[in-house]
């Protein structure tokens, strides 16, 4: 049993001169968010970190309490907004499960499409900004040229770029046509050659290597102790992934791997997370060629949304890792209490224990790694 | 199937998976929950996360209750809840999930239940000095300085009798 | 500044035609710099840059140049007021007196100065001062880290720059840019590649520009050693990059790529013609690398670039001996 990770409480003292504080504060071009980290430092090595969090505290399961579970529904989105379709789709699917209404074939198939897409617009906006983070400026702007046929795709059918109620209780609020799919189909085959890009560009850089090997190792007894998911695991070679594990819509008639690698460092996670979007688009593609016709809602959904009493779990993989919602139901349109588990919550909880070791330098390439979304982390 | 030893528990049923998304739920005492989550823990099963219901208002709870939520790493998936009422305090289960520190603090800070022998039981998603738990059923915000906008103050008198929000 | 000296009377207003036209260079060098680094980064990264202002959006850079000019000198309360007023002088000032030091064509020099080689290296070692003074003047951890960064980098990288310039300096048997630049008859990089390349990354680092741009990491440290500086004199620091990049490309050219010599266009074009295209190099190199870490660019300047120039340096040695 690993020893318990001290809850890092950094009181300044007041004897010792050797060390120093620096605050890398709510306002930082690399902390994602307004996150703050105080940071024990001596010289340029981290002695220890405390990360103090609440500034993007928007109140969300308070937010639950006082509204139906439609009107709930466009909150989820912007819960973690890079991945606002899968947990708006995630939410659906939850009352669906919960209420035990089935979903249309074809709204399932959309639901993936749909729902793969965000994942990759997800980790392209993150292998964007990651590098930006360690200095590369380039990258940057082909990531997010790549994203904006993204959104451009998605926001013809949904209307939004970045949070979307696409999902209803039941299917999905409008059908696509073949344009769209059409559209999607292009932008798989244009995408493929773009990763092989990157890679070249990037993976294979030795400036880049340099920063990422050997980097903020998180191992797989970090999994047990704080359960850690999503690709930061996967990097340790631990093969979890919810698609896998329980299958939720129709996951389980799709062929596609769950994409590992070894070592826990911050390469390992740019490889997972590189890998998963060549999984998604393997996704996509035999999600664009099997759709069926048919209509995209349930013939007969309530009109009012009322879950049997009790506890209901539902869990998804958004592109960070497990995304849990746990409600509490009373029999009434409104629930009891809703409470949201995100992975980056988990991840920033383990900094404490990842950081200290390392250098300044480092805990930017670290942070930018393990992919957390603050609004995410504070609902 | 349980296949796992849990002493600490007074009750458990099994739920329907695929209605519930939940495979097990018990029951335990708040200070029995260090022993539970022992149990769990070597069985290699990880904390999903700890949650706290306010149910002060249902008659057959009566008081705060914490969930805690433990699944299993690997094959086959098995979810199991325990619940465990709070009169007084609940217990920290961080000697042995390390990652329950933070759901450990967002329970006190959101529901003002005390969590005995956590290292570092500070608010973590409201500010330190803030007052007041949100999700708390009979949570009001109407303290007039919170409401101050710069430059206008709400006289008290104003806040108790007209609307509360600025 | 002899040529000044003499055309005026005064030798006083000769002076200060002297410096108002190194001064005028800085300036007009600036401007021109900044808009190509603005295109050439934009194309990089399929965008297109200023092209609003002035035709190709050329007189872009003045008007943030006057915008920059016109910003409100903001001195935070916690500075050092000393150091923090004289830093951005000392960081500045060195570069422009080293402007006219360098030959541009076969007649063409402010000052011709038989130990120039020396002076310049010992001028760029001036910047580190200054990076130092503001980083510490500041007051602020930030700046702080910067700028110890700064000096550990810069002192760093000057060890290899003069072992890749001894060589030269050994063929010529001369410390004038003036001499160096004339014995060429074929440019010295074809018998110096190793001294070349181990000048050119030095010189990149001691200007501070990715991938060595550590002392101001953006992402890490705000804006480095001058996080608290705005207005002007920030404006300075800006300047005062831009004109190092050109002393350390026009070094280059003079020492390995033959000065202003070239066949059919004048000489100070061939010479201004090389010092872009090295600076465009440099461009090159910060819009496509990340970033060392702090503790790799040490080593890389220890472990590699030292062993090597030293190697190179006894080769030299050996060869001319020979």
């Amino acid at each position: 049993m690993t020893p318990l990770a001290p809850s890092m409480q950094l009181v300044p003292d007041e004897q010792d001169s050797e060390t120093y504080y620096l605050n890398m504060g709510p306002q930082h071009p690399s902390t994602h968010g307004v996150l703050r980290l105080r940071l024990h430092l001596e010289g340029e090595r981290i002695l220890g970190v405390e990360p103090v969090i609440g500034y993007g505290h928007r109140a969300h399961e308070k937010m639950a309490e006082n509204r139906d579970y439609l009107q709930f529904l466009p909150n989820t989105s912007r819960i973690d907004y890079l991945s606002g379709m899968i947990y708006n789709l995630g939410y659906c699917q939850a009352i669906e499960k919960a209420m035990q209404i089935e979903v249309p074939e074809r709204a399932e198939y959309i639901r993936i499409i749909c729902g793969e897409m965000n994942r990759i617009s997800s980790h392209l906006l993150w292998f964007g900004t990651y590098l930006l983070d360690l200095g590369g400026f380039t990258p940057f702007l082909y990531a997010f040229d790549d994203r904006e046929k993204i959104l451009d795709i998605l926001d013809s059918v949904t209307g939004s770029r970045l949070t979307y109620s696409y999902g209803r209780f039941g299917g999905v609020c409008m059908d696509v046509d073949d344009t769209f799919l059409r559209a999607v189909a292009d932008f798989c085959d244009y995408f493929a050659k773009r990763i092989e890009e990157y890679h070249k560009l990037v993976t294979h850089n030795v400036i880049f290597r340099h920063r990422t090997k050997g980097v903020g190792v998180m191992g797989a007894d970090l999994e047990l102790d704080y359960a850690v998911t999503g690709p930061c695991l996967r990097a340790a070679g631990v093969a979890r992934d919810v698609r896998k594990d329980e299958p939720y819509g129709i996951y389980e008639r799709f062929d596609f791997d769950v994409v590992t690698a070894e070592g826990g460092d911050c390469l390992a996670r740019h490889m997972v997370r590189m890998g998963e979007m060549e999984q998604s688009l393997k996704i996509i593609g035999q999600a664009v060629r099997n759709i069926p016709d048919g209509p995209v809602m349930a013939a007969k959904v309530p009109k009012r949304i009322r879950p049997p009493e009790g506890e209901h779990y539902f869990a998804c993989e958004s592109g960070r890792g497990h995304f849990g919602m746990y409600f509490r139901s009373d029999g009434t349109d409104v629930p009891v209490r809703m409470k949201l588990r995100t992975p980056s919550f988990v991840h920033v909880s383990t900094m404490p224990v990842v950081l200290p070791g390392t250098m300044l330098a480092d805990t930017v390439a670290i942070l930018g790694s393990i992919d957390i979304v603050i609004p995410e982390i504070d609902r | 199937m349980i296949d796992l030893v849990l002493d600490g528990v007074t009750g458990s049923t099994e739920i329907e998976f695929d209605e519930r998304g939940l495979h097990h739920r018990h029951e335990a005492k708040a200070a029995d929950m260090p022993a539970v989550a022992a149990a769990f823990r070597t069985a290699r099963f990880c904390l999903e996360h700890i949650t706290c219901l306010d149910l002060r208002q249902v008659e057959e709870v009566g008081a705060f209750r914490v969930d805690y939520q433990f699944n299993r790493i690997g094959n086959p998936l098995d979810r199991h809840v325990v619940q465990a009422i709070v009169t007084d305090a609940a217990t920290s289960i961080t000697a042995v999930y390390p990652g329950a520190d933070w759901y450990e603090r967002e329970v006190f800070d959101m529901h003002g239940v005390h969590v005995d022998g956590h290292p570092n039981l500070k608010r973590l998603l409201m500010p330190e000095d803030y007052t007041g738990h949100p999700l708390c059923k009979d949570f009001l915000d109407e303290d007039p300085e919170r409401h101050q906008l710069s430059g206008v103050v709400i006289e008290p008198e104003e806040a108790a009798g007209g609307t509360a929000d600025a | 500044m002899t040529v000044f000296l003499h055309l005026f009377d005064n030798p006083w207003i000769g002076i200060a035609a002297g410096t108002g036209a190194l001064m005028g260079f800085v300036t007009v060098n600036a401007l021109w710099l900044i808009w190509l680094e603005r295109k050439v980064s934009a194309r990089m990264q399929r965008r297109y840059g200023p092209t609003e202002v002035g035709p190709f959006g050329l007189l872009q850079t003045v008007a943030d140049m006057l915008k920059l000019i016109g910003k409100e000198l903001i001195t935070p309360d916690h500075v050092h007021r000393p150091l923090y007023l004289i830093a951005p002088v000392l960081v500045f000032a060195p570069l422009v007196a080293l402007l006219s030091l360098l030959p541009i064509d076969a007649d063409w020099v402010f000052h011709d100065f038989d130990i120039a080689l020396v002076l310049l290296l010992a001028f760029s070692g001036l910047n580190v001062i200054g990076i130092f003074a503001a980083g510490w003047g500041s007051n602020n951890k930030y700046a702080l880290l910067g700028a110890v960064r700064a000096v550990a980098q810069n002192i760093s990288y000057e060890i290899p720059l003069l072992l890749a310039v001894i060589p030269i300096v050994l063929m010529t048997r001369s410390l004038s840019l003036h001499e160096i630049a004339s014995a060429q008859a074929y440019p010295f990089i074809l018998v110096q590649p190793l001294a070349f390349i181990i000048y050119f990354i030095s010189a990149t680092a001691e200007t501070n520009r990715a991938p060595f741009d550590i002392p101001e990491a953006e992402s890490e440290l705000i804006a480095g050693f001058h996080t608290e500086y705005s207005g002007m004199r920030f404006g300075a620091f800006f300047l005062a990059e831009f004109t190092n990049m050109v002393i350390v490309c026009a070094v280059a050219t003079i020492l390995f790529l033959g000065g202003w010599k070239g066949p059919l266009l004048p000489g100070w074009l061939w010479f201004f013609i090389k010092v872009y295209g090295l600076i465009v190099v440099m461009m090159i190199f910060r819009w496509t690398f990340p970033r060392l870490r702090f503790d790799q660019l040490m080593t890389f300047a220890w472990a590699i670039l030292v062993p090597l120039a030293l190697v190179n340096l006894l080769v030299t040695i050996v060869v001319l001996k020979l």
